[in-house]
Formats: C-alpha cells, sequence, structure tokens
C-alpha cells in the first residue's frame, strides 16, 4: 500500500449565515478544476429535518504530482439546518440559503502511489533510504506545495463566504418560503 | 565429457526427489503462472445518501436510461424487498472493444416507507419517504470472459504471462488514460446528473461546471 503522509490535519472554517449553496459548491469545483484536480466525491448525504436540512459533503480529490507521489485534499463540509429564504438585496428579492456550515480541510502527501516499490523487502528499503537522505528536499517540497493549495483552497472559500457577510450585513431573521 | 552430462542431470534429479520426501516439510505452493484477473482497475466509488421524500420509480428509471442511451446494456442482479427494506444491485456493461469493457455498478439500498400518496403539482403521485444510500462505482475488464462466462487468455501459463506482458506494458497507458480516465469522468457525469434528478442542494458536476 502507498505510503499516506499527514500534511494538513484538520484545519477548520466555520461559518453561520447567508450564502448561496449552488455557489459554493460550483466554486470548489472551479478551484480543483484550475489546479488541476481529479475530483473524487466520497459522500453526498442529505436529511431532511425538521428545523431545517442537514447536509454532509466529503470530498477527496487527488492530483499526480508525478510516477511517484500525489496530492490528495480531504475536505469534508456540514452543513446545519440548512433552509432556503428569500432576502432583499438592492430592492429585489434573491433565493439565498441559510445555514450554520462547518468545514475540515486534510492534506495528505501519497508517496509511490502505484505500490511499485513494495513488492519486495528490498525495494522497501531502498524507497526508505531515497525518500530519507536522496529525495528529502523534493519531498519537503512536495509538501509545502501541499500546504500551499490547501491554504488557497481555505483563503478562497472564506473570502467567499466572507463576501455575503460583506453584502448582506449583520445577520438578521430572513423571511422564510415554503420548503 | 557425457559423464559430467549425466553427472548434471542427476544433480537436478536428486533435487527433485528431495522435494517429494516424505520427511521434509510440506512445500509452500508457488503458482508458475500470475494470478488471472480480468479488472484492470476499479473507480473510486461515489457515495449518495439522501433522508426524506423521494421519487422511487422515476430515480430508477431515469438512472436505466441514462445508462441505456449511452449504450450500457442493463442487468439488475438483485432486487430484494423486505418492507421496510429493499435492496437493488444493478450492473451496467459496454463493450468498448473485442478486448476492454466498461462496467459502471450501482448499489441501492434503502430503509422506510414506500408508495406513499402525495399530490404534486396538483397531480397524484406516490413517492416514497425513506432513508437511502447509492453507491456508484465502475470497473475495466481487460479482456472480459466470452458469453458463457469463460475467461480468454487464461488456459495456460504461457498464455497468462503474455496477457500480463501485455496489459502491463504494451497497452498500460492506454487502459490508463483513454479508458479509465473516461469512464471516471462518465461516471462522474451520471453521479452529477442523479444529483439534479435528486434536486440536491450540492449538486454539479465538476467537468461540466461553467
Amino acid at each position: 500500500m502507498a505510503e499516506r503522509r499527514l500534511v494538513i490535519d484538520h484545519m477548520r472554517l466555520k461559518y453561520d449565515g447567508l450564502f448561496n449553496a449552488h455557489e459554493l459548491y460550483k466554486l470548489i469545483d472551479n478551484w480543483l478544476r484550475e489546479k488541476a484536480f481529479d475530483k473524487r466525491e466520497l459522500r453526498n448525504e442529505e436529511q431532511v429535518r425538521a428545523e431545517g436540512k442537514y447536509i454532509e459533503l466529503v470530498l477527496m480529490p487527488w492530483k499526480k504530482i508525478s510516477d511517484y507521489a500525489r496530492h490528495v485534499i480531504r475536505l469534508e463540509i456540514r452543513m446545519h439546518k440548512f433552509k432556503e429564504v428569500v432576502v432583499e438585496k438592492d430592492g429585489q428579492r434573491v433565493k439565498m440559503n441559510q445555514a450554520k456550515i462547518d468545514m475540515i480541510f486534510d492534506g495528505y502527501l501519497d508517496t509511490d502511489y502505484e505500490d511499485r516499490w513494495e513488492s519486495k523487502p528490498f525495494y522497501f528499503f531502498m524507497r526508505s533510504l531515497f525518500d530519507k537522505f536522496i529525495y528529502r528536499t523534493y519531498s519537503t517540497q512536495f509538501e509545502e506545495l501541499l500546504v500551499e493549495n490547501v491554504h488557497q483552497l481555505h483563503t478562497a472559500i472564506k473570502s467567499f463566504l466572507n463576501l455575503y457577510k460583506y453584502e448582506f450585513g449583520p445577520m438578521t431573521v430572513p423571511e422564510m418560503t415554503k420548503l | 565429457m557425457a559423464d559430467g552430462l549425466k553427472n548434471l542431470f542427476e544433480r537436478f534429479k536428486k533435487k527433485e526427489e528431495e522435494l517429494v520426501n516424505e520427511k521434509d516439510p510440506i512445500p509452500i505452493h508457488t503458482p508458475k503462472a500470475p494470478a488471472h484477473k480480468e479488472s484492470v482497475g476499479s473507480l473510486y466509488p461515489a457515495r449518495i445518501k439522501f433522508r426524506g421524500l423521494y421519487d422511487l420509480d422515476g430515480l430508477y428509471k431515469f438512472m436505466a436510461n441514462w445508462l441505456r442511451q449511452r449504450r450500457f446494456k442493463v442487468y439488475e442482479n438483485l432486487y430484494k424487498s423486505k418492507p421496510p427494506e429493499l435492496q437493488i444491485n444493478i450492473t451496467a456493461e459496454r463493450e468498448k472493444s473485442g478486448f476492454v469493457m466498461e462496467v459502471i455498478t450501482i448499489y441501492y439500498h434503502s430503509y422506510g416507507d414506500y408508495d406513499i400518496d402525495t399530490v404534486v403539482n396538483g397531480k397524484k403521485k406516490k413517492m416514497t419517504n425513506a432513508r437511502m444510500t447509492l453507491e456508484i462505482s465502475g470497473d475495466i475488464l481487460a479482456p472480459y470472459s466470452d458469453i458463457f462466462g469463460r475467461p480468454r487468455w487464461a488456459a495456460s501459463a504461457v498464455e497468462l504471462r503474455l496477457l500480463n506482458l501485455f496489459r502491463n506494458w504494451f497497452m498500460k497507458r492506454e487502459l490508463e488514460s483513454v479508458y479509465w480516465d473516461t469512464l471516471y469522468y462518465e461516471m462522474q457525469k451520471f453521479h452529477g446528473a442523479i444529483k439534479d434528478f435528486m434536486k440536491f442542494e450540492a449538486k454539479g458536476n465538476m467537468y461540466e461546471s461553467k
């Protein structure tokens, strides 16, 4: 099995308020596409509850950096009390969503993902040797790149959500629509 | 010279005899040929979970039609109804060439109430109120079995070795980039289409987003 190194552990982002779920989803998709990540949606869960929908998304996009190493980001999004609301913006009624969002970011560096250096003990030993001493600089570079990528995604989502805060001001109880 | 050769042969013979000696520990079986497997590499599965009211008949028809429109042959491998539990397994197969076959598998499992009479847009409709799991995965089979289920290129050790050589060296890049990737993107599209049909909040597909 390939070796998986945990580089970023449970980076969190919390938000409570108005936003557009479809736009948020599209933003993540577009970002992944721009960065040449292949998307993998592990789970997409929706539960209709009395207080509002509960949505859980687990994304695990990956990107091959070389034949030996690949980046994997694990993004867990949980939305509680998800509701559809109508708000007034510049005299126009706009459909928006309101929820409590909790996001968790993890970053992994997978090495030898094709299991080429694990068929014999000697190969395994050689791999460890190369990883630790010879290709150490490369591994560090890969890790730094992953950290940068995850931080970028985190910042992109954060600014996207903050934009709503700026547009709509402090949170007020909006008008409910029939679900 | 002849004696030398004779001795050499005897040496080999002795080794064989030693192997079948009763007092020796039982030798471990080491296969002479690599194990036969049709699958080149399965796709990463995508999972959809839902709890609430939905149209099961519509969903089933939608999935089957979507696959049929893309020339998949759809087979329902399992239909297990033990109310309130329902389990359906669907396999869709598409032959890309005489050597490569693409397979998409759907695993549906739900637990709840079925055939509830509801009124949707002024019309009576039977809906399902349940919690369900839908798992979509896929596989590339190369070479796939013949119509009688007999594996091909697996009759002898030589054939198996040839097959492995062909798959791991000559066809490797083609299988990975032409077939595996394409099917994965198609599976993601299918996944996105199901989310659209179910009117999920997090709908959309990365490879189609504009």
